[in-house]
């Protein structure tokens, strides 16, 4: 499924498959979540580990300075004075139990903090497991240990932390996922953007076979290597398509041309003449159709050689060629028959003075490759469309049949001058 | 504060020499009466073993000048409730010290005495007592005001033994009283 080259097969693959920006976004997100989430965590154990530790201390502290201040009312057992020396001590925030208990194991005094409301079995609880034991100090007279302050702590500081601890984990996970965001969106432009382009250009390439398209560079190295390469590619496959199109083109020349005269050759000559009639049937514009071909050309191949009679078939191409111009179609049929075609015609006089031009430049001597000198006459048949009647067929009988009349007309006159013979 | 007042009094007027002003303190005396802790009451026991954790507490707390092996504590006068120190203090546990019933006041009688628990006696008693120059630490049975001289005024309570402080005294005894017990005495008096 995912490997089917079908159009309809890659639109669904576009839709299944995750997005390089996506992916990106995702991957960055998830990095930047564990990294901070991780540092987050890291500094949350060790502070709780830091603050234990100092509450701990600040504990023991609180308990020698109540082991002191207890000493003498320990010394005579006296509970209300002992309440009155510690009253500043409980006072304090960190503590919720305080007792003194003798060494016979008699507790002389205990306090415990009052309940504090709806947070107190839970703040209890709590301490209960961040502070286990009870913080035991001695209470010494005459360096005899008469007595034990036993103090249990509140962890209501340590909570107060592990929550601001944790709001601000929080604040920084939502802050480094928006940086996160922002910079994979700047890396996205930096990586996704010149992808885009060569995609863009690929794409274009191969349905609109753009093949001038060339993909902008990129500030990434391998990007630019691949766009680099890729332009490269369409490089070649440009001068590859420009030689196959001139290729094509010599082709088609070829195809339509005779290679000797550089004139059109009869397949093209077939084609136009079907056109112009057809053409001149529909609007009621004139044809006319001119046959040449030159007379004892057999004698002068024959005498001369071929490499003579090609010079002068050129030659007589070539002054058709100049004489005509692109206005008309020149056409040479195959030997030493030569067709014009002067569609749409004005008026059957421009036939006859285009002939009898063409007599006239051929009546000029013509260099052959030894250096000599030949007079090639022609005859010329002329025949027009729509009259007398017909198609392209008729019209070319008629053009055939004229120029044989005329080279018969000057066979019986004798001479070696050309003939020119309408229909 | 009131006793630390009333002892101020006492020490400023013991200091100019002035005859003490016996009326002008009679309306503290009078509040202190109305609380009830100035008349003893006779149907109070007290517990030999608390009275004795007491005194060996101040006793402990106290610093003679040349500290004596065995320390001697005169019982005089006639004594209320520390009949049974004799049995009861040494059994506390602290420094070696012996218990002496001391019949009469002077200076020959009490020559060896460190420490003096004294009950109820006579005007002239009290006079000769101060006239003693040795170092002696007093502990009064019964003295409301604590103005008698003694620097321990013992307070009897139900269930609860507490004293207080003649400053002055403690000041005059050349003896050195550590200031927790000074502390406990000032504070042991507020009601």
């Amino acid at each position: 499924m995912k490997y089917r080259k079908t159009p309809r097969a890659a639109s669904s693959r576009s839709q299944e498959q995750p997005r390089l920006r996506d992916v990106m976004r995702r991957l960055h997100l998830r990095v930047t979540l564990v990294s901070a989430a991780l540092a987050g965590l890291a500094v949350l154990l060790a502070g709780f580990a830091v603050i234990r530790s100092y509450a701990l201390d600040n504990l023991a502290l609180i308990g020698q300075s109540a082991s002191y201040t207890a000493e003498a009312a320990t010394v005579f057992n006296d509970e209300v004075a002992l309440a009155e020396a510690l009253a500043p001590t409980i006072s304090r925030e960190g503590i919720t139990e305080i007792a003194i208990i003798l060494s016979d194991g008699r507790t002389l005094w205990r306090w415990q903090r009052p309940d504090a409301g709806a947070g107190h079995r839970l703040r209890q609880w709590m301490n209960g497991i961040i502070f286990p034991d009870p913080v035991v100090v001695p209470v010494s007279h005459q360096d005899q240990k008469i007595a034990e302050v036993h103090l249990r702590g509140d962890a209501g500081g340590l909570l107060r932390y592990v929550v601001v601890a944790v709001a601000g984990a929080l604040a920084c996970l939502v802050f480094s996922a928006i940086t996160a965001l922002i910079l994979s969106r700047r890396l996205q432009n930096t990586i996704v953007r010149p992808l885009l382009h060569l995609t863009a250009v690929a794409h274009s390439v191969r349905v609109n076979r753009t093949f001038n398209r060339r993909v902008p560079a990129s500030s990434i190295a391998e990007i630019s290597a691949l766009a680099d390469d890729f332009n490269a590619l369409l490089a070649e496959l440009q001068a590859w398509g420009e030689k196959l199109r001139q290729e094509n083109e010599s082709l088609a020349h070829l195809a339509l041309h005779d290679s000797l005269t550089g004139l059109s050759n009869r397949v093209r000559f077939e084609a136009s003449l079907r056109q112009a009639v057809s053409q001149g049937r529909e609007t009621g514009g004139q044809v006319a159709l001119l046959f040449m071909d030159c007379n004892d050309f057999k004698a002068i191949n024959d005498q001369l050689g071929h490499a003579c009679g090609d010079a002068v078939l050129a030659e007589i191409g070539a002054r058709i060629t100049k004489l005509l111009g692109d206005a008309h179609l020149a056409v040479r049929l195959g030997g030493d028959e030569f067709a014009i075609l002067l569609a749409p015609l004005d008026s059957p006089a421009e036939a006859q003075t285009l002939a009898d031009r063409l007599l006239e430049a051929m009546a000029e001597p013509i260099r052959l490759p030894d250096g000599s000198d030949i007079t090639a006459s022609v005859s010329i048949g002329m025949a027009f469309f729509p009259d007398p009647c017909g198609d392209e067929e008729a019209l070319l009988d008629a053009a055939d049949k004229a120029m044989y009349e005329a080279k018969r007309s000057r066979r019986r006159a004798g001479g070696p001058g050309a003939d020119v013979n309408p229909v | 504060m009131r006793v630390s007042a009333v002892s101020l009094l006492c020490a400023v007027l013991l200091c100019t020499g002035l005859p003490a002003p016996r009326f002008e303190a009679g309306a503290a005396l009078a509040h202190t009466i109305a609380q009830g802790a100035a008349t003893p009451d006779p149907s109070i026991v007290v517990d030999s073993a608390r009275l004795a954790r007491v005194v060996r507490g101040i006793i402990s707390y106290t610093k003679w000048p040349e500290e004596p092996a065995v320390l001697e504590v005169c019982l005089i006068g006639t004594l209320r409730h520390g009949q049974g120190l004799e049995t009861a203090l040494p059994q506390t546990p602290g420094r070696a010290l012996r218990l002496r019933p001391v019949a009469r006041v002077d200076a020959e009688a009490m020559a060896g005495c460190h420490a003096a628990y004294i009950g109820e006696i006579s005007a002239e008693e009290q006079d000769k007592l101060r006239l003693l120059t040795q170092p002696l630490l007093t502990l009064r049975e019964h003295d409301p005001l604590c103005r008698s001289g003694s620097m321990f005024c013992l307070r009897f309570a139900e269930k609860r033994i507490s004293f207080d402080l003649n400053i002055d005294a403690v000041a005059r005894s050349g003896l050195r009283v550590d200031p927790k017990v000074l502390l406990l005495g000032y504070r042991a008096d507020r009601p």
